[in-house]
């Protein structure tokens, strides 16, 4: 993709980012709006009198016409105000970046495990396809949609953490490394990294390791499926019985000339699960104690803290539009016929 | 992942028969360091165990709003705050029910007509910053709940101090003398049980003010202390966690342990491995089944601490149903007291028919309501329903309150009564009854201070003319006059016998007539590790003891 190409489409394309949030924003907002949730209650208590309620009813600006509430709130949000939440009592863009850190760190390492053990295990079971390599792929995906992550989770914390002790149990850290590392990503595990604590490094691995295998088990699962599928549309096409009859190498074409074919709609494939992780994995971050942003929405919906619930799904939704850009990108570089 | 993810099979292609020799044997040496490697990076974790010095607490700690000790209303909040703030009066902790002890008050008197109370103020108390506690301080502590104006202020508007009339009615007398003026001559009992809330929590005013920024400090507060208490505040992270480190200087004496860290652990699964690895010393929030999978453990001792909550469900007697008191009274007999304490909620609540907690001054002890499905078929057939009814009950979908209305469908049946359950999240239920728009709610009810007046006032005061969304009695369209003459006849009475005695009467009145079906009183069950000492999950002050805490 060349420099000018990619200036020419970018107008067009950043309207649509901006369409595509503001269309988010409206949604979230009027079913806000809707829901029979009362705002002014969060703040006041149940208890308040009639002229403290109005009051407050007020200075949230609620008692203006829907859509002056909705510019209004376009117009913080275009500067990153998202407001105060009442359950934390804190502005809410500080508590994403809290919380979003850890989810990103979880996502990662899940996506991580989830491409390293499911793309060759989707190539296993192309190349071998109905022998017992494809048969076990099979097993691991039937076992990884089927099965409840809670469940998983509990399982795995029972067995790896409460039985043999392999791994740290729930929690980013163990109580002796709290706030030893200063923080400059929020991910502990690079926060570590930079400050060369390695012994914090050590406790936090410990403690990721296994959410993000739970959670990295079923992304191996829809990965693996979904490049097996990929590879067997590949190994048939008319360009690997070309290269056959060549002579070429069964792995060169296995791992050069199919699976270069298969990137392009692998990366959406991980692309869309890495994205579907960012939004925070509740019930993993809830079985793990892990305080990431799937919680904090969850937390916040429950209490009816619209600011948090709002905040929190923009970001959620920045992050689709984003990786979706993303993966758009890596396609131009890996399909010359897209650029 | 969700359904989303459920994919459907991958389209067959042609078998490619030939399985190629060398890629084999590559895939599976690559699959197999892929997974050793995986396995062999995970680090061994040691046996845990806690620091010698900290008591590591295991709690869902999500609902803590603030830390602001004027703004936190949250039995969390209170259970950290009561640790790191003195108010002007104490409960004693050692005693089984709620008694009274000085606090930074050392003593008090009431003038003639009842209305201004005078307070002594403790010399020689200090602030974690070092600064002395005066009579300045404990004016400024009183007069900020009603300035910041957060949801606990009700309380001492419920007592005729506003925010217009604070500053002439709370004033400084003297270098350690506060004088507070009401608006009627309120029972002594009254205020100071009052004046053992959270919200009268005495704050550091010159660390506060130096902090105060638009809003009095209220933002400061929220994420730091500015107390005398046994402890401060040295981390908080919402949802997360909090650490008190020890006040080596507090006037009650030092306190055994360094610091408290309490982990917000949202499930009880996990509370309970945590526990039984030793990676904390309490787990805070178990299930029954918890509960009965560590009874008997070596290492691990279970204990029960009684809390000022209640559960109850009501019946709006404005729905033209339940106008009939014969069909409340069918409801009160429909309901399976002894089963909900033994076999649902076994060592989680006890059965409890009043309005006012056990412990709490005026408590009785009177259960009149027994399950009698025939006496219930009886009184719905005189009530003009021989044929059964129909309800509706909303609930928060949370535990015990969506446990106990699905257990509740089951005993209302054998009495002709279909139950329909409504579960909704806790906010939108409360807007539907703050709205008069149920029929019947089943939900809980805690203690703000302990003091009968504080349940008396939503269960059995409604003054007529008035609306009060406020107010349980309103919201269930219950009418009594004279019942809430009563109630303020009681919030008035001077001498302390004489209270709890008319709290007795107001109470039999309530059991019988009510639209309320009180059904259980909670207490919390923990279970902590055996060499942990002194630590109190709950109290009769309301709210976590955590400065009796030791370990062997």
């Amino acid at each position: 993709m060349t420099a000018a190409s990619a200036l020419r489409q970018a107008p067009g394309f950043l309207l649509q980012v901006g369409l595509t949030l503001l269309g988010l924003l409206a949604v979230t907002f009027f079913i806000g709006r809707v829901v029979p949730i009362d705002p002014v209650l969060a703040v006041v208590g149940d208890q308040a009198p009639r002229d403290v309620y109005e009051a407050v009813k007020r200075e949230l600006g609620l008692d203006q016409p829907l859509a002056v509430q909705f510019w209004i709130y376009v117009q913080k949000m275009a500067v990153g105000d998202f407001g105060q939440s009442l359950v934390t009592n804190r502005a809410v863009i500080e508590d994403i970046a809290r919380v979003f850190p850890a989810t990103l760190e979880l996502a990662t390492l899940a996506t991580l495990v989830g491409v390293l053990i499911g793309v060759p295990l989707g190539v296993a079971g192309a190349v071998w396809q109905d022998r017992w390599p494809d048969q076990i792929v099979r097993v691991i995906g039937l076992v990884g949609y089927s099965m409840p992550i809670f469940w998983l989770g509990i399982i795995g914390l029972l067995v790896f953490y409460g039985m043999l002790g392999w791994v740290n149990g729930p929690g980013r850290l163990g109580v002796a490394f709290e706030d030893m590392v200063p923080v400059v990503t929020g991910v502990i595990l690079v926060d570590a990294a930079i400050a060369g604590e390695w012994e914090v490094f050590r406790n936090a691995v410990g403690h990721v390791v296994l959410p993000s295998a739970v959670l990295g088990y079923f992304s191996v699962a829809y990965i693996a499926r979904m490049t097996r599928s990929f590879m067997l549309e590949q190994l048939n096409q008319e360009y690997v019985v070309t290269a056959r009859a060549k002579g070429v190498p069964e792995a060169r074409i296995v791992w050069v000339h199919a699976l270069r074919n298969v990137s392009v709609p692998l990366v959406t494939v991980i692309a869309l699960s890495y994205a579907r992780l960012l939004e925070g994995a509740v019930l993993t971050e809830t079985v793990f104690a892990w305080p990431g942003l799937g919680r904090y929405l969850t937390t916040a919906l429950l209490a009816a803290d619209m600011n948090a619930v709002l905040g929190a799904t923009l970001v959620v939704g920045a992050v689709f539009v984003g990786i979706n850009l993303l993966s758009d990108l890596l396609y131009r570089v890996l399909d010359p016929r897209a650029r | 992942m969700n359904d989303q993810d459920r994919l459907q099979d991958a389209p067959a292609g042609d078998a490619w028969a030939d399985s190629p020799r060398l890629t084999k044997r590559a895939l599976l040496g690559a699959g197999g360091a892929l997974l050793a490697g995986a396995t062999l990076s995970v680090p061994r974790a040691a046996q845990a165990q806690t620091p010698r010095t900290a008591l590591v607490i295991a709690a869902q700690i999500d609902d803590l709003v603030a830390l602001d000790p004027h703004h936190s209303f949250e039995v969390t909040g209170s259970d950290a705050l009561k640790n790191v703030y003195d108010q002007l009066f104490a409960i004693d902790e050692t005693k089984a029910s709620a008694e009274l002890m000085p606090g930074i008050a050392e003593s008090y008197a009431v003038s003639d007509d009842g209305k201004t109370f005078t307070f002594r103020i403790r010399q020689g108390v200090r602030f974690h910053s070092g600064n002395a506690l005066t009579a300045a301080d404990v004016v400024f502590s009183l007069r900020r709940p009603l300035q910041i104006n957060r949801t606990p202020a009700f309380m001492y508007r419920s007592v005729g101090l506003t925010k217009e009339n604070v500053e002439q009615n709370i004033q400084q007398s003297g270098e350690f003398e506060v004088k507070v003026t009401f608006d009627r001559a309120y029972a002594p009992s009254l205020i100071q049980n009052l004046f053992t809330a959270t919200i009268a929590s005495v704050v550091d005013s010159k660390l506060v003010q130096q902090n105060a920024g638009t809003d009095m400090g209220n933002t400061w507060l929220n994420r730091n202390s500015a107390g005398s208490g046994a402890f401060r505040v040295a981390r908080y992270q919402p949802n997360e966690t909090y650490v008190l480190e020890r006040n080596d200087n507090w006037w009650r004496g030092r306190v055994a342990l360094q610091r408290v860290i309490v982990r917000h652990v949202p499930e009880a699964a996990t509370q309970r491995l945590l526990l039984e690895r030793g990676d904390v010393d309490v787990a805070r929030n178990l299930t029954p089944t918890d509960i009965a999978g560590l009874r008997g453990k070596p290492g691990i001792t279970l204990q029960e601490f009684p809390r000022g909550t209640i559960q109850y469900f009501c019946a709006n007697k404005g729905d033209p149903l339940l106008s009939n008191q014969k069909v409340i009274d069918a409801l009160k007999l429909l309901v399976d007291y002894d089963a909900i304490a033994n076999n649902l909620l076994p060592g989680q609540v006890f059965p409890h028919q009043s309005f006012i907690p056990r412990a709490i001054l005026g408590e009785v002890n009177s259960r009149p309501w027994r399950f009698d499905p025939e006496r219930a078929k009886r009184l719905l057939a005189e009530a003009g329903h021989p044929n059964g009814i129909s309800l509706a009950m909303d609930t928060a979908n949370s535990f015990p309150s969506l446990d106990v209305a699905q257990a509740l469908q089951a005993s209302f049946a054998r009495g002709g009564v279909k139950l329909e359950v409504l579960p909704a999240t806790g906010a939108q239920v409360l807007a539907k009854v703050r709205a008069r728009n149920h029929q019947l709610f089943i939900g809980i009810w805690g203690l703000g201070y302990p003091d009968p007046h504080y349940n008396a006032d939503s269960f059995t005061h409604n003054p007529p003319g008035q609306a009060n969304p406020g107010k349980l009695s309103w919201r269930n369209n219950w009418e009594i006059p004279a019942l809430s003459a009563k109630t303020e006849a009681a919030m008035r009475e001077r001498d302390r016998n004489a209270r709890a005695a008319m709290y007795r009467q107001i109470q039999e009145e309530f059991i019988g007539t009510s639209p309320f079906v009180v059904f259980a009183q909670q207490q919390v069950q923990v279970a902590v590790r055996s060499n942990v000492t002194g630590y109190m999950a709950s109290s009769p002050g309301l709210s976590a003891i955590y400065w009796r805490a030791n370990k062997a």
